[in-house]
């Protein structure tokens, strides 16, 4: 989208005055936006047209995944969405599917960081080594596209498994970092993490839709995280 | 605050989704119709095994539009269905699994579909 302004539609929802979300128009001129990002675009708002718009932000580069929205129908980062690759006249900028909204665009994600919490992301090994825990250049590259996760909720927010079982199905992002762990050389309680999994709903209501490796900013793939853990389970079954 | 006053955002109309993901969304809803058409199914099977007569009588049902409309909308479940899943038994082999090679395969998975199902439907009609 190249145009000297932009037409803008945003969810709008303020607990305290309004009773329920409604969408808000803005024509933004391009000139008013000081990059070439929708969060340049936000900001432009935020300044010239509505100081109460709402949304979360910090890195504005991609690496804290602060700004995770709808945009367009289609979950991403603000910070790294160019406005030039967006279709349509007009910029539809929503919060972040299935998750209760804070205000505007911030989401409540308390579910989605228990999630993260119960996995246990984080290396348990017994037999923790004085020096240093060394590992090999090939076990060290099984974790590639499995440790960059920035935790925005864009994938978990886009499953149609997690829309339905939030409370009970783990969802893309806990189950990709549930495989960093399981993966990883130097844990050693890979099959404790296994069990964990167990059961029809926290890794086996994945159904393979695969919209989280469609969206996923880091351009990571948690529907093959999910099928990897799942064959490592048979594998250590058989 | 309770969450009362926080709503979801869960427009499944402004959603835009994906080619796997629509062919996987289609994969269930095809099952859903091939398990709402069975009792049809079977009932012109055993009206056809009955005698006869049944059987010249099905025969004449069959060749009305409004049942073979049904008897397409069957078999094109079903091609669909068989194809779809296929894809999911591919994926549990990790074949397809990366994002450019499942588009490639819902790609033929739809395309696959489309044409057998004209085939199907100019060998009904």
């Amino acid at each position: 989208m190249n145009t000297d302004l932009y037409h803008v539609s945003v969810y709008r929802f303020n607990p305290e005055v309004d009773k329920k979300p409604y969408m808000k128009n803005y024509q933004v001129k391009a000139s008013d936006c000081k990059g070439v990002m929708v969060l340049d675009l936000l900001e432009a708002i935020k300044q010239h047209h509505d100081p109460t718009l709402s949304f979360r932000r910090s890195c504005g580069e991609g690496v804290c995944g602060s700004d995770g929205m709808n945009i367009n129908g289609k979950n991403g980062l603000a910070c790294i969405t160019p406005l030039s690759d967006l279709e349509g006249k007009v910029i539809k900028l929503r919060p972040l599917l299935s998750f209760p909204v804070v205000r505007d665009l911030i989401v409540d994600l308390s579910q989605f960081y228990k999630q993260y919490e119960s996995v246990q992301p984080y290396l348990q090994n017994d037999t923790m080594p004085a020096k240093e825990n060394v590992q090999s250049y090939e076990e060290r590259k099984v974790l590639d596209g499995l440790y960059e996760c920035i935790l925005c909720a864009c994938c978990t927010s886009s499953c149609p498994s997690s829309w339905w079982n939030m409370d009970k199905f783990l969802g893309p992002s806990a189950l990709l970092w549930a495989c960093r762990f399981i993966m990883d050389s130097r844990d050693t309680e890979t099959m404790a993490r296994l069990e964990d999994l167990q059961g029809l709903y926290r890794l086996f209501r994945c159904r393979g839709v695969g919209m989280c490796r469609d969206v996923c900013p880091k351009g990571l793939n948690p529907t093959q995280a999910i099928h990897d853990i799942r064959e490592k389970m048979l594998r250590d079954a058989v | 605050m309770s969450d009362q006053k926080r709503p979801v955002y869960l427009n499944l109309l402004q959603v835009k989704l994906p080619l796997v993901a629509m062919v996987s969304i289609a994969h269930r809803m095809s099952g859903i119709l091939l398990f709402l058409l069975l009792p049809w199914a079977l009932w012109l099977f055993h009206l056809s095994l009955a005698s006869y007569d049944d059987f010249q009588h099905v025969c004449v049902l069959m060749a009305q539009p409004l049942h073979k409309f049904i008897a397409l909308l069957m078999l094109a479940s079903l091609v669909y269905h068989l194809l779809s899943g296929l894809r999911h038994m591919l994926l549990d082999f990790v074949i397809g699994e990366s994002k450019c090679v499942a588009h490639v395969c819902a790609k033929v998975v739809v395309g696959l579909s489309l044409v057998i199902i004209l085939v199907l439907g100019s060998y009904l009609w």
